[in-house]
């Protein structure tokens, strides 16, 4: 059965990018520092492009069922793992619910982010794509 | 994983490269080599076509562990 993938390409990067732009303005229309607003802003982009790079890129060549089948279980684990981390700061605000927005947001964004990079380090390996194993 | 096989000797003297018997399989280079090392069981229609072009028979190339 053959199945369409819609595909990330630079236009729909970019409108994707331009949407989400609101979470960002909202923030900024927020009373708090200056200082906080502009950290706050560069963790909102870094999120955005995040999200933006779980979406799979039009590869070069056809992905084979070996390589298909390695993405789709890693990219899973990606998201299943990325938003398990976010328990942290659920928690976090059980225990102590003063605790500001800004410490929230490094503690759950800091942890998925390190999943994303070390999982996307895995895939990459266990597609071959790092050394030559013949 | 239950099956084993003798793709890298039958591949060896049929004469081909990894490469090149990943380029008649219509796959990658390392897909063959993870279906060498038994890394990975190939789907029934890239077990077919392997055999097809090695011009053998699949049970000769892909065989179930303990079964001769």
């Amino acid at each position: 059965m053959n199945s369409k993938f819609i595909y990330l390409t630079k236009k729909r990067a970019t409108s994707l990018f331009l949407v989400l732009q609101i979470f960002p303005f909202l923030m900024v229309a927020s009373h708090i520092s200056t200082l906080k607003k502009i950290g706050l802003w560069i963790g909102f982009e870094i999120v955005i492009i995040g999200l933006i790079f779980l979406w799979q890129l039009k590869p070069i060549k056809e992905f084979d069922e070996r390589e298909k089948s390695i993405v789709l279980k890693w990219k899973g684990r990606i998201i299943d793992h990325g938003l398990g981390v976010f328990i942290i700061p659920l928690v976090t605000v059980c225990i102590y619910p003063e605790i500001e927005a800004w410490t929230l947001y490094c503690i759950a964004a800091g942890p998925a982010y390190i999943v994303l990079i070390i999982y996307h380090i895995l895939m990459k390996k266990e597609l071959g794509l790092f050394f030559c194993e013949s | 994983m239950n099956i084993t096989n003798s793709l890298k000797e039958i591949r060896l003297d049929s004469g081909f490269s990894q490469k090149e018997f990943a380029e008649m399989c219509e796959v990658s280079r390392q897909t063959i080599h993870a279906v060498e090392v038994s890394k990975y069981t190939p789907s029934v229609e890239l077990a077919l076509k392997i055999a097809q072009h090695l011009e053998l028979a699949i049970e000769e190339i892909f065989q179930l562990k303990g079964k001769k």
